[in-house]
């Protein structure tokens, strides 16, 4: 992963897009995984 | 007016009240990341463009009939839209028997579509979420640590690296780790999310 502790990560957008480049990449797997985990999750 | 400086929640409310090409340059501003991600799943250029299209017009459907809710995460949004088109896609074509899953790459956890609406219409089954509620606890602790401050507390990984101490960078390795092994929990454990 780059160097990424300068970016600003303070607004919603960009910190989703920050966990989609750099967590998940082109892992369908991951991706599919992160949306079930924000749905079961948000909620609490 | 520039329209790149303003916010997805502006041009949307710039379309909603009657500028009709504040949606094409809200689209235009996520596009191509739709269109990587459908690619990455069909791979297939022709398919990618189709269901691109399809996903598009539904978009603007739901937003002109006033059932988009904006909760500033409309990429998330789109490419959930995109992801249930592609299910829908396999899901037609593996009835004609012209697409084998292992071979195009759709080798997901399940056939799980997403909600495209609000949080109650999501169709998890109370089952599954409690057993991967279970598998978050099985984690080691500072991954499980990063997948709770930012699923449930909706934490930023800078805000998740100050609290914890370590660099964002260390953050999102974590939460890479931790995504990796609910993978191979869920698979081992044959749950379906659905």
């Amino acid at each position: 992963m780059s160097e990424i502790d300068q970016t600003d990560t303070t607004r919603s957008i960009s910190d989703e897009e920050l966990l989609i480049e750099e967590v998940i990449g082109s892992d369908t797997d991951l991706y599919y995984l992160h949306f079930f985990l924000s749905e079961i999750l948000r909620k609490g | 007016m520039n329209t790149k400086a303003l916010s997805d929640r502006e041009l949307l409310n710039q379309y909603l009240a009657g500028d009709r090409t504040s949606i094409s340059q809200l689209i235009e501003r996520y596009e191509r990341r739709v269109r990587d991600y459908i690619y990455m799943m069909v791979k297939d250029s022709d398919r990618t463009d189709d269901i691109l299209q399809e996903t598009l017009i539904k978009a603007v459907r739901v937003i002109d009939e006033g059932r988009y809710t904006d909760n500033g995460k409309f990429l998330s949004w789109l490419l959930r839209i995109a992801h249930n088109q592609v299910i829908d896609h396999f899901r037609a074509a593996k009835q004609h028997k012209q697409v084998n899953e292992s071979e195009s790459g759709y080798d997901l956890l399940g056939t799980l579509r997403f909600a495209e609406g609000t949080v109650e219409d999501r169709m998890v089954s109370q089952q599954t979420e409690q057993e991967v509620r279970g598998l978050i606890e099985q984690l080691p602790p500072e991954q499980r640590e990063v997948v709770m401050m930012r699923y449930y507390s909706g934490l930023s990984f800078k805000e998740i690296a100050e609290q914890t101490q370590v660099s964002i960078n260390t953050a999102l390795g974590r939460m890479r780790y931790a995504l990796i092994n609910l993978r191979r929990m869920i698979r081992e454990k044959e749950l379906v999310l659905c």
